[in-house]
């Protein structure tokens, strides 16, 4: 069986209900040890930044959510292709089941970084290309999710909210190289995956323990809404009353 | 708002940080959870009230 068989099976509505319970429900076992060992490390473990003093321990939150942020946003795109070639109804739901936890973690971004930026640049808020950027991706997601919800036939809003999806792609370099391109009060990238990161190891690891539990979270999350999203979207098939215990 | 948060120094920044984190994480993970109710909730009603008119 080639990959692509593959992988269309597993696509399959059922299938995917299936599998996906069990993702969830590890998912979600992992997160919470992972979750608490991060603000451990975060809040108890970490040392304060010289120069920031403890205000610094906000990144420890701020970092993984504006990452995930990102991440949620390019998943949301790699669906929305899925959406608009084969239009996949697994893909419709994982587009659409992933939009409000992306919009939660970009309002987290923006709202943690005020909270930083007081202590540390003395104002909440400035018109920076890394902010004001990140704040579109907010109205973005806060679009897609309002686009999909404006037609009475989902499907039909699943593929306006794909194409808006797609549209709201060339965001994603501007915020991640808006602090090269301009000069913005954000500071640069102090976290590299190639080259040499300049982060001392003490505050890199809560920094990498609670980026993993935003992972985890968001694949709970996600996998879970966009399985009863398909059930919802599914609700008159004889697997989905199977699997809820009402077939005849 | 901000002179009462500054009267903790640092960590009264800190600390509504990690609770607009922790609180927007269990909002997120408590709307799914009330979707996924209803959304099974009204499949069960739909079923009952199609075998009462069968």
């Amino acid at each position: 069986m080639g990959f692509w068989t593959w992988l269309n099976r597993q696509g399959s509505p059922p299938r995917f209900f299936d599998w996906t319970k069990h993702w969830v429900r590890w998912c979600w076992y992992l997160f919470f040890p992972t979750l608490l060992f991060g603000l451990y490390l975060a809040l108890l473990v970490s040392p304060a930044d010289y120069l920031q003093g403890e205000s610094a321990r906000i990144m420890h939150v701020h970092v993984p959510s504006a990452w995930m942020s990102l991440t949620v946003y390019f998943i949301m795109a790699v669906q929305a292709v899925g959406v608009l070639i084969w239009r996949l109804k697994v893909c419709e739901a994982l587009m659409l089941a992933a939009a409000p936890t992306g919009a939660m973690f970009t309002a987290v971004t923006l709202l943690t970084g005020m909270l930083w930026g007081r202590p540390t640049w003395g104002t909440y808020w400035v018109w920076d290309a890394r902010l004001t950027s990140e704040l579109v991706l907010f109205f973005m997601y806060l679009g897609i999710v309002a686009l999909a919800q404006a037609y009475s036939d989902r499907r039909a809003g699943a593929r306006a909210a794909a194409v808006l999806c797609l549209v709201g792609v060339v965001q994603l370099p501007i915020i991640r190289y808006s602090v090269e391109w301009w000069n913005t009060l954000h500071q640069g990238s102090t976290i590299r995956l190639l080259g040499e990161s300049s982060i001392h190891a003490s505050m890199l690891w809560p920094l990498l323990v609670l980026t993993l539990a935003t992972k985890l979270y968001f694949l709970a999350v996600w996998l879970s809404r966009a399985r009863w999203l398909i059930v919802h979207s599914e609700r008159q098939s004889a697997w989905v009353l199977q699997r809820l215990g009402l077939a005849p | 708002m901000t002179a009462w948060l500054m009267s903790f120094g640092h960590w009264g920044f800190i600390v509504p940080s990690y609770a607009i984190f922790l609180l927007a994480l269990a909002w997120d993970a408590g709307r799914g959870w009330t979707a996924r109710n209803a959304i099974e909730q009204q499949i069960r009603a739909h079923q009952a009230r199609k075998r009462e008119v069968e």
